[in-house]
């Protein structure tokens, strides 16, 4: 019996045990230092209390995400809570001053807690106050309205919009320094806009370390047991199958659908054990155990072939499960599915996989046409392929990075490796120049309709916003391809976990446009013969944005004079593009 | 009913539904055409009407005139330019409108701008005057088959905001071409109002009363609207270089006459809607997007304000006529949300038939004797709350578009408006916070918290459960962030960002 693994299905929302989720309980498990994970924020926060550098930090972020591990570090950190030590709603100390939830203090105290926390730097005190977002506005807006009124100024709606914007505008862009409002100053973070994607490594390397797993090498079950045979092919192909976790939050995470550590905890807990417990394994025969409960079925919240029951309230399973992945057919699929070649997985699912076929295995032939177009049989199948292409995506062995990173573009986009390095490294010229063309191409696409070879300049055109077509467009600028030039920036911060994070923007004279992952792969559909971008409003608006910063930074200024305007136009014909230029002189119109 | 402009109305001048919801709306209008319609009263020269003897006090040409007609009683002369409307859309409209006597103009039209073309052998000219007119007719506004006459270009210049004018084919088709035939170009009636039905000028009498009450917004949605027609001088200078060659060669240009249009009135309920409508217009006008996306979404945004104070002057201190919407995201489909988004609706269009049988006793001495009660009732209802379907549906805050269970829901578009129109640019607010404002504004029901307001004022059903709500909520909040508008800040707070820049200073 392993107790881990009760601890580990404790951490997931299936099933009735889920205690494990709760900050302050985990706090107190003993497991709680095994996988914890530290944060620069909360070594920021230590360095400032011990150097009497005193600061008033008020954090917030999503349930999960490890606001109160953050606080739990730092007391750990200054020796003042011991092991399954509980955490107080608040408590005071010499150099330091928290107050765990702004939700647990009641509402009347809240606003004076507030002005506890932003006040204790003066008093020689780094604090640290954790709240929800709301409370957290409502509460900064009483203190601001108190003091304005103290002062005799008003507090009118503009000024509480205004209020409102800067705060939210700080928790959007979670920057560096500290805010400043009234003469309340604190340091304010959003700990939901930290990239967490990395910790998934780095949690999944603390759940499989060997100790924790003793226990299952002396058990009696630990031949027939799935969770021991998990963690044994997990840790044996641990990069390869971190990489893939790795890339699919981080695929969530450009996508705006991030997850918090927690639901990564959950998500990969429930992928080792199935929410199965020893006791359950040791008084039940399991039938293909190995198969059914496979870290990759579990991981997309599959029992075998069969989807398993309410899994999709684990966030990350449930997101798989509307994306389909396993669906998205693969370059292997030939060799996986027609010549049923499992060379590409270590031996032991080799073996798994080959009895999954033979089990499946038909042995006649379907000649009978209604047969042929049976609907189920066609879905048995399908979910059989399904199931094989989840251990080709978690498990297939790949000779280098660079095999390994196709697979990943199979199935989260064609762009999607190379954004990835763009975001995660200085990259050299070259890379840069390549993502350079490939968004020339797509605007050029987008606004001329045609791709001509060896152009060089990008027109703008004037179109019209609605899918009317115009095979004649005023042309109101033109940008050369070098002055299109992609650029990364650091997005370094105190708070960042990562070192070398980097978003990546089309510069444009004196402006920046993000280019974002589902921007980069709609450009490249676009240059593989997407017309539309209609199903997607977010990026028809994004991409009207850029139109209009195209157009602030290089259209041509409108004419102020008749005399000084020459109108070019281009002409789609089914020869190509033309240019025609006019200008206009004495009531005269010169061609 | 009082009115606005405040004049006394003559017994059969208006129907009832002009009288309880402005002169008037009509289905055949378009959208794009109540903004070209509004676009033309604008920037047209207003005067006042003929005094005692004969005299105007006033010429001017300021969007609103309110230093000289606040009380909106005046009359206003469009620019007509039928020749340059002619070589527009000649070619490619409906056989029918086509009489010999236009065949001909435009043939001259072409001729003579051949004439004024510098450069080039006979055929590049030909190949020219085929560009500028699908350049032209690129923009047009209403892809329907229509005779050219009825056709409208969007307004990308002042030059091609032109009226309705409608060749009588009786008077056309006997007519012969001639350069010094005044009827060629003047013989159009500019009083039919078949597609441009008024509706423009409905709006612009409601911002032009707005601008009266809130004289402060003047100059700011003044040169605002004025930077919408003029950023493309481009398109002036062409369609100038058009119209000003055509009447050189005809010469009888000069002799036609111009024509002069008086505005219909609206309720002065709508005033009630004043504040609101211009300080949604002035965040949107302040937000810096590309002049095509702001008149698209413009023209979808004088519906929707239209819309609203229309179900605004029919409700009560009971019936709010407030809007149930259902959020409809797809993926996030809530039965009990939709159900009571339908009977709201339902009930929304009782409240408006109430209104219509409440108030014709009242003004029958105004209406037409021939006519009785039901027949009146009848026309009132097609022109009031069943074209405020078609309204709705046209720009997506009505769905299904045919079929049952109508009822009231956000389209993309719309939500573009409403975001652009109430917060600020670049300013955002909280999720919670700016369904509470389109509440305010549009009377907008999403989440429970607007709902239990409505419940205890007894405009909507009671429900004890209303947990489908938050679903809703959660629903809109999905479709806010598909339209890039919506960001999840952290637990459970999101933020709705106006995502534009502001527009640069009017200096």
């Amino acid at each position: 019996m392993n107790d881990f693994v009760n601890y580990l299905n404790s951490t997931n929302n299936v099933g009735g045990n889920s205690t494990g989720s709760l900050a302050e309980i985990q706090v107190k498990s003993c497991y709680y230092d095994s996988v914890k994970v530290d944060r620069k924020l909360g070594t920021y926060i230590t360095d400032c209390i011990q150097n009497g550098d005193h600061k008033a930090f008020i954090l917030t972020g999503h349930a999960g995400d490890g606001k109160t591990s953050i606080l739990v570090q730092v007391l750990k950190n200054l020796g003042r809570l011991q092991a399954s030590e509980g955490l107080l709603v608040q408590n005071e100390y010499d150099d330091f001053l928290y107050f765990k939830d702004m939700s647990e203090i009641k509402p009347e105290k809240q606003a004076e807690a507030l002005q506890m926390a932003v006040t204790a730097p003066a008093k020689g005190k780094t604090s640290l106050l954790i709240s929800n977002t709301g409370p957290l506005l409502k509460g900064v807006e009483a203190m601001v309205r108190a003091k304005k009124k103290a002062v005799g100024s008003a507090f009118t709606p503009e000024d509480r919009l205004k209020l409102q914007s800067l705060l939210l505008r700080q928790l959007d862009e979670n920057g560096n320094s500290s805010l400043n409002i009234e003469g309340f100053e604190f340091v304010l973070v959003n700990i939901a806009r930290v990239d967490n994607v990395p910790f998934a490594g780095l949690i999944m390397k603390k759940i499989l370390e060997p100790q924790l797993w003793a226990p299952c090498s002396t058990c009696v079950c630990a031949e027939r047991c799935p969770i021991k045979n998990n963690y044994e092919i997990v840790a044996t192909q641990f990069d390869r199958v971190t990489q893939f976790v790795e890339n699919y939050y981080r695929f969530l995470y450009e996508n705006d659908k991030r997850m918090t550590i927690r639901q990564m905890v959950g998500q990969i807990s429930y992928a080792l054990t199935g929410n199965l417990t020893c006791e359950y394994i040791a008084g039940r025969y399991l039938k293909e155990p190995f198969f059914v409960y496979n870290f990759a079925n579990l991981f997309f919240g599959y029992n075998g072939l069969k989807k398993a029951k309410d899994v999709a309230q684990i966030k990350g399973i449930g997101q798989l499960q509307n994306l389909e992945l396993d669906r998205v057919a693969l370059d292997a699929d030939y060799s996986l599915f027609v010549s049923q070649d499992y060379s590409c997985f270590l031996p032991k699912i080799q073996k798994e996989l080959t009895a999954l076929l033979h089990r499946n295995q038909k042995h006649y032939q379907i000649t009978d046409e209604t047969q042929l177009l049976d609907e189920k049989k066609h879905e048995e199948e399908l979910r059989l392929r399904r199931a094989v292409r989840r251990f080709y995506l978690l498990f297939s062995l790949c000779e280098s990075e660079e095999e390994s990173n196709h697979v990943m573009d199979q199935i989260f986009g064609a762009p999607y490796t190379e954004y990835k390095r763009l975001i995660s490294g200085k990259q050299p010229r070259l890379i840069l120049k390549r993502m350079q063309s490939m968004v020339f191409e797509a605007l050029y696409i987008k606004n001329t309709g045609y791709l001509s070879e060896d152009k060089n300049t990008l027109p703008l055109t004037l179109r019209r916003e609605d899918d009317v077509f115009q095979n004649v467009m005023i042309v109101l600028g033109e940008v050369n391809r070098g002055d299109l030039e992609v650029i990364q920036t650091t997005a370094a911060s105190h708070f960042e976990d990562v070192d070398s994070k980097f978003d990546l923007y089309l510069q444009l004279g004196q402006n920046r446009f993000k280019l974002s992952l589902p921007m980069i792969t709609y450009f490249n559909n676009l240059i593989n013969g997407a017309i539309s971008s209609n199903n997607n409003p977010a990026l028809t608006h994004g991409i009207a944005q850029l139109d209009a910063l195209l157009l602030e930074q290089y259209g041509d200024k409108p004419p102020k004079s008749e005399e000084d305007c020459e109108l070019s136009v281009i002409i789609n014909t089914t020869q190509g593009q033309v240019i025609k230029r006019f200008s206009f002189e004495n009531n005269q119109l010169s061609i | 009913m009082k009115m606005y402009p405040d004049v006394a109305i003559r017994k059969k001048e208006y129907p009832l539904q002009s009288i309880l919801f402005g002169h008037r709306i009509q289905p055949s209008q378009t959208k794009y055409e109540y903004l070209i319609e509004f676009f033309q009263v604008a920037i047209a020269k207003k005067r006042s009407g003929n005094g005692p003897n004969g005299t105007t006090s006033f010429v001017i040409e300021e969007m609103f005139p309110i230093v000289q007609a606040a009380n909106g009683q005046f009359e206003y002369s469009p620019q007509l330019r039928i020749g340059l409307k002619r070589f527009i859309f000649l070619p490619k409209s409906k056989l029918d409108g086509k009489a010999e006597v236009d065949k001909v103009a435009y043939r001259e039209c072409v001729k003579a701008l051949e004439k004024q073309m510098v450069g080039g052998n006979a055929l590049t000219k030909e190949n020219s005057i085929y560009v500028i007119q699908n350049l032209l007719c690129g923009f047009s506004a209403v892809n329907q088959s229509r005779s050219w006459f009825d056709q409208n270009v969007l307004p990308i210049c002042p030059e091609v905001i032109l009226p309705e004018g409608m060749g009588v084919k009786s008077k056309r088709q006997t007519m012969e071409f001639d350069v010094n035939n005044t009827a060629v170009d003047e013989e159009f009636d500019y009083h039919k109002y078949t597609y441009m039905c008024r509706g423009g000028e409905v709006y612009y009498l409601h911002l032009l009363n707005a601008v009266a009450e809130h004289p402060e917004y003047k100059s700011l949605i003044e040169s605002r609207l004025h930077e919408m027609i003029t950023s493309f001088p481009q398109f002036s200078y062409l369609c100038n270089f058009i119209q000003n060659t055509w009447e050189t060669y005809y010469t009888a240009s000069k002799d036609v006459k111009s024509e002069v249009k008086k505005l219909g009135a609206i309720p002065a309920v709508f005033s009630q809607r004043n504040g609101q409508t211009l300080s949604e217009l002035s965040n949107f006008l302040n937000s810096k997007s590309h002049p095509f996306e702001k008149m698209e979404t413009f023209a979808n945004g004088i519906i929707l304000q239209i819309m609203r104070m229309m179900y605004v002057a029919a409700s009560t201190d009971q019936e709010s006529n407030c809007w149930v919407i259902d959020a409809n995201c797809s993926g996030y489909e809530n039965v009990e949300a939709k159900k009571r988004a339908i009977s709201a609706f339902r009930h929304n269009e009782e409240v408006i038939s109430t209104y219509l049988y409440q108030n014709l006793p009242q003004y029958r001495y105004l209406l037409d004797d021939k006519k009785d009660d039901q027949t009146i009732i009848k026309d009132a209802a097609n022109d009031s709350y069943r074209l405020f379907r078609k309204l709705g549906k046209m720009i997506g805050v009505i769905i299904p578009n045919s079929g049952k269970g109508m009822r009231f829901s956000l389209s993309e578009d719309i939500i573009k408006f409403l975001v652009l129109s109430i917060i600020p640019p670049k300013q955002m607010v909280t999720l919670d916070e700016f369904v509470d404002l389109l509440y305010q504004h549009f009377g907008m029901v999403i989440g429970p918290d607007q709902y239990q307001i409505e419940m205890d004022r007894g405009s909507v059903s009671n429900v004890g459960d209303l947990s489908f709500l938050k679903s809703n909520l959660q629903a809109f909040a999905q479709k806010l962030k598909d339209c890039g508008f919506l960001r999840d800040l952290s637990d459970a707070t999101s933020i709705v960002e106006n995502p534009y820049e502001q527009e640069d200073s009017n200096e």
